[in-house]
């Protein structure tokens, strides 16, 4: 499935998901666990997580009573392959603009 | 490698041996856009090229891959600011390019900013925050690469 780009880039808008990512790059961790080190509720990290599972960022499984949270690199990847996508294209088009340039010139 | 990524913005930079004017000129007149904007691997159709340049105004083009496919490219101008500022929004992106021309020793240097986050997000934090997360990133592929 196609991540959804735009819903992801939006979720990182924000600082709190941005430091939720950033933490579960390191390792899995529950919902408990992720407000610890925040100045926040239980309550309101559930709401940041919901944001990043509906965007493909974010997955939830059960083991027990324990629902660990766990972060989908190969989408968080995604995010970077298409912002080098973007680099490579104008890297080309800049070489091109340069030629141009070159080939102007040297017809004046 | 002359661009980098920082956060969610790209950078891509160049020095040209051309006055900041030519390559303003370049950046906006339809003959030279058609010339340069394609790259190595596409082509633009020279009649397909139009501007309007002034805030609001649109810049379209299309793009011929080289199999045949032609796709249509719509921007709108933010702001125009000859010879030393262009930005455009794509529309269906939500993408803004800003390129920057500045005069340096005996011709230009060009930047490209590009940004996809909200206006309200578009701060110095928001874009260090998208780097540590990619940085977090590049780590864990790193060690997960080695366990494996």
């Amino acid at each position: 499935m196609a991540p959804d780009l735009d819903a992801a880039f939006a979720a990182l808008g924000d600082p709190v998901r941005r430091s939720l990512v950033a933490r579960l790059a390191l390792s899995d961790a529950t919902v408990g666990e992720l407000a610890e080190p925040f100045a926040l509720t239980p309550q309101a990290i559930s709401h940041h997580i919901g944001v990043l599972r509906r965007c493909g960022l974010v997955e939830q499984r059960r083991e027990g009573t324990r629902r660990p949270c766990r972060l989908r690199v190969d989408q968080l990847a995604l995010l970077s392959t298409w912002i080098d996508d973007q680099r490579r294209a104008w890297d080309d088009r800049l070489d091109a603009l340069g030629q141009h340039l070159a080939d102007d010139g040297a017809g004046r | 490698m002359t661009a980098e990524l920082r956060g969610d913005e790209l950078i891509a930079r160049r020095h040209y041996p051309a006055g900041p004017e030519r390559v303003w000129a370049a950046f906006t007149s339809p003959a030279s856009i058609a010339a340069f904007w394609g790259g190595s691997h596409a082509t633009v159709p020279a009649g397909s090229v139009t501007v309007d340049l002034r805030p609001g105004g649109e810049f379209a083009l299309d793009t011929r891959a080289p199999g045949g496919a032609i796709r249509r490219l719509r921007f709108v101008y933010v702001s125009v600011a000859a010879p030393h500022e262009l930005a455009f929004d794509e529309p269906v992106t939500g993408l803004r390019t800003t390129v920057t021309i500045r005069a340096a020793g005996d011709g230009t240097d060009l930047t490209v900013h590009q940004r996809r986050l909200p206006p309200e997000l578009r701060t110095a934090q928001a874009t260090d925050g998208l780097a540590s997360i990619l940085e977090a990133l590049a780590t864990h592929l790193h060690r997960n690469g080695e366990t494996a």
